[in-house]
């Protein structure tokens, strides 16, 4: 009895241990990771907020928009503004900084009306070569001017952003390859003309939708955090919402994408290599990978966890890299392997930005540096069963006479991986968004598919998610660039991961968006009960549908949601 | 859809955040072994004590409560996901620490009970309280807790 009674204490006590050592998977926060070292701004306090780049965004549209119902709409006139770089506009103050409050997003804080913004006219710095041109969404109503440069060159066009919203504000540049190789000598005249007008493929409601939802979902800080929103017609390639949120898009900048990159290893793993959702890979880290010198590196999961052996889906809805640095593994060399084939995309489209490669194992730690739009495109594949499209931003441009300069060649579709293997995808990336680290992405009726992307220092979030009629991705991180500043205590609490605002943003957006849309199921993906045709497991709000084949709802944790549905017999 | 409220959270809850976070980061991987979800699920337990923060005694408890029923359905819906994936085949751990091994085999209630009296060293009628049972379901659970840890490492 008393050996008993030992062996019992023993065994209390190794489980003592084996909680407490596991506990310590989960490290103090660290100056390494950038969390201890923000000093936490005292409540209510640092909350200035700059509306500045948000007030010219809303008094862009506004006009724009007079005919749509609008609830809400703070904005009714249109006041010519000029969103200034966010480096000037948003003053990085230290974060313990004492500053006024401002506790509402612009947006709705109705008594502070847009004239806030200085409402002066625009008058550009003459460029030495250049045209301004203005610029026009697909209805024809004007998005603003902006100078063309570079037309000399017959290679390419290069937007002078201080007057249009749908250029990087931080880079200065917004760029589009065109093919005027054979039409040199037109383009060399057209230096002579002013007033060019540019026709583009944004959307004037999807782009106020996009304007409204980071608008409503960008916490309110004053660090100079960023957000931006790129939609997409996965079809065509055209880019039918470019946000940013409180300045302009930065949708050419190339940021980190930490672990959303996981969703290009395991389309390449589907699409070449054969593996399926259930296939079953250790997830344990730390784990050794061998780099393309030959020599063996160590990677960390996310947070330094330990991870677990599971399936394919599982390791995705857990984020887990020692998983994919397994699957990046299948290939013989590695730098052939992977996403790379189908997301080497600076070429293709539109819009040259600085994405870039590294050693595919650190991208797998801090993720291969890709724009807001070329993540974008290269999520197109999933959407449309295996296809992609080159991005499309300008289609036509024309002289002040109406005279066409040029005429975006017609749409090149590539497939880039097959049917099934994008059904595939589809599949499992729907069902992190159902329940894995994507959950705030849901829609009522639509089918979504999804990943986070949340750097280990939360310099950088991302969600990156499609319907079948869509695509968009939503980055969140530091305006600066140059800067990388931890999104720790943002809005009071939270740690910025790619689960939280950005998929926040996501749902917004698409919810509206898809308002009047039909439901249609993924691409080649009839009937797939992990990717039903309708909005899957129920939102907090949303009927909780079961999947067709499974019935009978329950709610077992009695919160008004039925959460488990049984398979028919 | 989730719908921010004004900006402004209660200074208990930003003390808390401050002070606290890691530990209930360390519960929340405890019951779900993955530090993404733990971050998650912390999350969640912040936001759903903002609305109530006023009515609050024990911010700390109140939060944690919160992180166990985060966890717990979590658990289920990862079991759901299991049954619409009928040829998945459930964990499978690899794992030289085979105490840990077998705490993820366990049933989530008795794997709550295990860490809170274990881990976060609660008396069983806290435990009860946050388990939102009897005290003897309590003595129960965690009784068959270690049991299915011995069972599962003699296996």
């Amino acid at each position: 009895m008393t050996d008993e009674r030992t062996h019992e204490a023993d065994f209390e006590r190794q489980v003592i241990a084996m909680l407490q050592r596991r506990a310590a998977d989960i490290p103090e926060p660290t100056d390494a990771s950038g969390v201890a070292t923000i000093a936490p701004r005292p409540v209510g306090a640092g909350r200035r907020f700059v509306p500045w780049g948000i007030a010219a965004a809303v008094a862009l549209f506004a006009g724009v928009l007079s005919v749509i119902a609008w609830p809400n709409q703070a904005a009714e006139e249109q006041v010519a503004v000029v969103a200034e770089p966010v480096t000037a506009a948003a003053p990085s103050a230290s974060a313990n900084e004492e500053a006024p409050v401002a506790a509402m997003p612009p947006l709705l804080r109705e008594s502070e009306p847009v004239e806030e913004a200085k409402s002066e006219s625009f008058v550009a710095e003459p460029v030495v070569g250049a045209s301004p041109a203005e610029f026009f969404d697909r209805n024809g109503n004007s998005l603003g001017s902006a100078y063309v440069n570079e037309f000399a060159s017959g290679q390419r066009i290069v937007l002078d952003p201080t007057r249009t919203d749908l250029v990087d504000m931080t880079q200065n540049q917004f760029d589009f390859d065109l093919p005027f190789r054979s039409e040199q000598e037109s383009l060399q005249d057209a230096l002579a003309f002013d007033g060019l007008k540019v026709q583009t493929t944004i959307d004037p409601i999807a782009q106020a939708f996009a304007e409204r939802a980071l608008a409503e979902t960008m916490p309110a800080d004053d660090r100079n955090f960023q957000m931006t929103l790129v939609a997409m017609d996965p079809a065509t390639g055209e880019i039918v919402a470019a946000a940013g949120s409180p300045a302009g898009p930065t949708a050419t900048v190339a940021r980190p994408m930490g672990s959303a990159f996981q969703m290009f290893v395991l389309g390449e793993a589907m699409a070449s290599f054969d593996v399926q959702a259930d296939d079953v890979v250790s997830g344990i880290g730390p784990c050794d990978a061998v780099a393309e010198d030959g020599t063996i590196r160590q990677v960390e999961n996310f947070g330094n966890s330990v991870g677990a052996a599971g399936s394919v889906q599982q390791q995705l809805a857990r984020s887990s890299r020692c998983a994919f640095v397994e699957l990046l593994q299948l290939g013989e060399d590695v730098t052939d392997f992977a996403p790379y084939a189908a997301m080497r995309l600076p070429d293709r489209g539109c819009c040259r930005t600085n994405t870039a490669l590294s050693s595919p194992y650190e991208d797998l730690t801090t993720g291969p540096r890709f724009s807001v739009v070329d993540v974008a495109l290269a999520t197109t594949m999933f959407a449309t069963g295996g296809l992609q499209p080159s991005a499309t931003l300008v289609t036509e441009i024309h002289d002040p006479q109406g005279e066409a300069l040029w005429n975006a060649p017609a749409v090149a579709v590539d497939r880039v991986m097959s049917e099934d293997a994008a059904c595939a995808a589809s599949s499992v990336l729907a069902a992190n968004v159902r329940t894995g680290t994507g959950t705030r992405a849901q829609l009522v009726d639509q089918p979504v598919a999804g990943k986070t992307g949340t750097l280990d220092t939360f310099t950088d979030a991302w969600f990156i998610g499609y319907s079948p009629h869509l695509v968009t991705v939503v980055w969140m991180g530091t305006g600066n660039p140059e800067q990388s500043v931890p999104m720790t205590l943002v809005d009071g609490v939270l740690n910025v991961t790619g689960g939280s605002y950005p998929a926040e943003a996501f749902a917004l957006f698409n919810e509206a968006w898809h308002a009047e849309k039909p439901v249609i199921p993924f691409a080649s993906c009839p009937a797939d009960p992990a990717s039903p045709p309708t909005g899957a497991l129920p939102s907090s709000q949303a009927a909780p549908a079961c999947p067709p084949g499974f019935s009978n709802a329950v709610d077992t944790d009695d919160d008004g949601v039925p959460d488990v549905c049984y398979r028919d017999e | 859809m989730p719908k921010r409220a004004a900006a402004q959270w209660p200074d208990a809850l930003v003390q808390l955040y401050r002070d606290r976070r890691t530990d209930l980061v360390r519960i929340a991987y405890l019951m779900t072994s993955s530090s993404s979800v733990a971050e998650e699920l912390v999350q969640e337990a912040f936001v759903s004590a903002r609305p109530h923060i006023d009515k609050i005694r024990s911010p700390y408890a109140y939060v944690r409560t919160a992180v166990i029923n985060n966890a717990r359905s979590w658990h289920r819906r990862q079991e759901v996901e299991r049954r619409l994936q009928p040829n998945e085949p459930g964990y499978v751990m690899l794992e030289a620490d085979e105490m840990w091994d077998a705490l993820q085999h366990l049933d989530v209630r008795r794997r709550a009970a295990i860490v809170l009296r274990f881990y976060e060293q609660l008396p069983d009628s806290e435990i009860a309280e946050i388990l939102e049972c009897e005290l003897p379901t309590v003595r129960t659970l965690v009784f068959r807790g270690l049991q299915d840890l011995r069972k599962e490492i003699e296996r």
